[in-house]
């Protein structure tokens, strides 16, 4: 569904991203693990088209789309949940959500959609009406996931869910991506949270530096050593 | 005595809407783009030089040629925005200060080659007659100017507070890049946002020309008012312009009332500088459009 090959990104004039390739299948979850600065957020951003790589092909459902603007990447089907949340504090919950469905033209889907969301996070519909710089850290999540999720997107990109989250919080965020997933969409996950992220992804990469150092099936990078050091916490 | 004061207060609202309506503009610039527009002034004073073109040399009425006067420096705001902003997007804020300078100087004085250094009048259908409460004396002009103004005012803020594109406009000043990833055209906004702010402040320039006249360099007066009312508001806040016109006008009416008609500015000067040493987020708080 998505093949990145061989990209390059800048980072203002440091090279962040040192040829990275990775591939998403359709219906996969796939995880993207490394540490501070490893170059994870930079990989999703030159995905969404925020960043164009200087070097490489992005591919997704068949076409190129490394160089496209965002809003082109959107219309595509790819949807960037992107790291700490941003939330506008000052629009609404339902502002946001709308302008999440901002390319979608069918009112009444978009209306649709917008009570699927409050079912799926009744929180947020008590608070529809609240603006987005009110909420606590748990809901403000919530409500990015809802908005990456509005434009009806077939592959969705998570930067660091659980950042900042208190445990349970994170185990629902967890159990979220899950049901995200069991709905029909790809799932392409930044965490650094290695644990949670090996427990829900199928297939994961270990980016170190700007490159790709590890692949594999997330349950045998569980028990990789290299892995358990570096990430896990455990010898 | 009371009358004199409420006159005063009256010929200072309706200076002060039109204020309002060219620091809404500005504000809305700075909130959206970061970008101090210099060229604001230039754009309600092409705004008077469009109504007075048209109503010289073709036979349209008042308030069809102030409408088209409104659509073709909204235009000339794209075109601006696209020569004189877009390329420097993401450079130091004096870059772009200085671009929007460099275009304010290149208007005026454009200005003066094409219509030469007097003063125009424009030809209003409401000149000359008058309405009495209690007093108090305005001017149907007055009157236009004042229900042009508010309804416009009105208008605009339900504009950005109600419909899609005035939300997207919201979240862009805030977080653009957030913005982008809803595939928001963030360029596009930056666009709009220009030609929105130019075409109130050629309203504003066909109001006002109307009751003083033009010449080409009457921009910087309109710029030094709308920065007054801005900073007043808060940078970026479009209600602080809305209020901060306001109390601008009547305060220089009264100061001009009652100290000297010489003090009139003076009284703009005063409040930027009260402002910017007691509450420089401005009387209403910065950066947040409606």
């Amino acid at each position: 569904m998505l093949k990145v090959r061989g990209i390059r990104s800048y980072y203002g004039r440091v090279e962040a991203l040192k040829g990275i390739s990775l591939e998403v299948n359709e219906r996969e979850i796939i995880a993207l693990i490394g540490s501070n600065g490893a170059g994870k957020s930079t990989t999703l951003r030159t995905i969404s088209g925020l960043i164009t790589p200087a070097d490489g092909a992005i591919e997704f459902l068949d076409r190129r789309i490394d160089g496209l603007p965002p809003k082109e990447i959107v219309r595509l089907g790819i949807s960037h949940c992107p790291e700490e949340r941003k939330i506008w504090p000052r629009l609404t919950v339902e502002e946001h959500l709308e302008l999440g469905a901002f390319l979608r033209g069918d009112r009444s889907g978009v209306r649709a959609d917008m009570e699927q969301m409050f079912t799926v996070f009744p929180v947020l519909r008590e608070r529809r009406r609240q603006l987005g710089g009110t909420l606590s850290g748990g809901e403000q999540q919530m409500l990015a996931i809802g908005r990456a999720l509005m434009s009806q997107p077939k592959l969705v990109m998570f930067d660091e869910p659980s950042l900042g989250l208190a445990p349970l919080v994170v185990e629902l965020m967890a159990r979220i991506i899950q049901g995200i997933h069991e709905r029909g969409a790809t799932v392409l996950l930044v965490e650094q949270n290695a644990f949670l992220a090996l427990n829900l992804a199928h297939r994961a990469y270990v980016l170190e530096t700007g490159r790709i150092v590890l692949e594999g099936p997330a349950r045998a990078l569980l028990e990789n050593e290299h892995v358990k050091r570096a990430y896990l916490g455990s010898a | 005595m009371v009358e004199t004061f409420l006159q005063q207060v009256a010929n200072g609202v309706t200076i002060g809407v039109v204020y309002s309506l060219i620091a809404i503009g500005l504000t809305l610039i700075f909130g959206i783009l970061g970008v101090i527009n210099f060229a604001q002034g230039e754009f309600y004073m092409l705004g008077g030089y469009m109504t007075f073109t048209l109503l010289t040399v073709t036979d349209l009425n008042f308030f069809v040629a102030m409408a088209l006067s409104m659509l073709l420096v909204a235009a000339l705001g794209v075109l601006s925005e696209y020569l004189t902003v877009h390329p420097l997007i993401g450079r130091h804020a004096f870059i772009l200060m200085l671009s929007t300078l460099g275009l304010s100087i290149f208007l005026a004085n454009t200005t003066q080659i094409v219509w030469g250094p007097d003063p125009q009048r424009i030809e209003s259908p409401l000149a000359g007659k008058t309405l009495s409460l209690g007093g108090v004396v305005v001017t149907h002009e007055r009157l236009f100017i004042l229900g042009c103004s508010v309804a416009s005012i009105v208008l605009v803020s339900r504009f950005i507070r109600r419909t899609r594109l005035g939300t997207a406009m919201r979240a862009v000043a805030r977080d653009a890049e957030a913005a982008a990833l809803m595939g928001i055209d963030v360029r596009g906004v930056y666009a709009f946002t220009f030609a929105f702010g130019a075409g109130l402040a050629a309203l504003a320039g066909t109001l006002l020309g109307a009751l003083f006249g033009i010449t080409p360099f009457v921009g910087e007066w309109g710029v030094i008012k709308a920065f007054s009312v801005v900073i007043m508001g808060g940078m970026g806040n479009v209600q602080g312009a809305i209020w901060g016109g306001l109390i601008l006008g009547i305060a220089e009416n009264l100061g001009a009332g009652y100290i000297s008609t010489g003090y009139k500015d003076a009284v703009g000067y005063a409040i930027i500088i009260l402002v910017l040493l007691f509450r420089p987020q401005g009387l209403f708080g910065g950066r947040s459009p409606a």
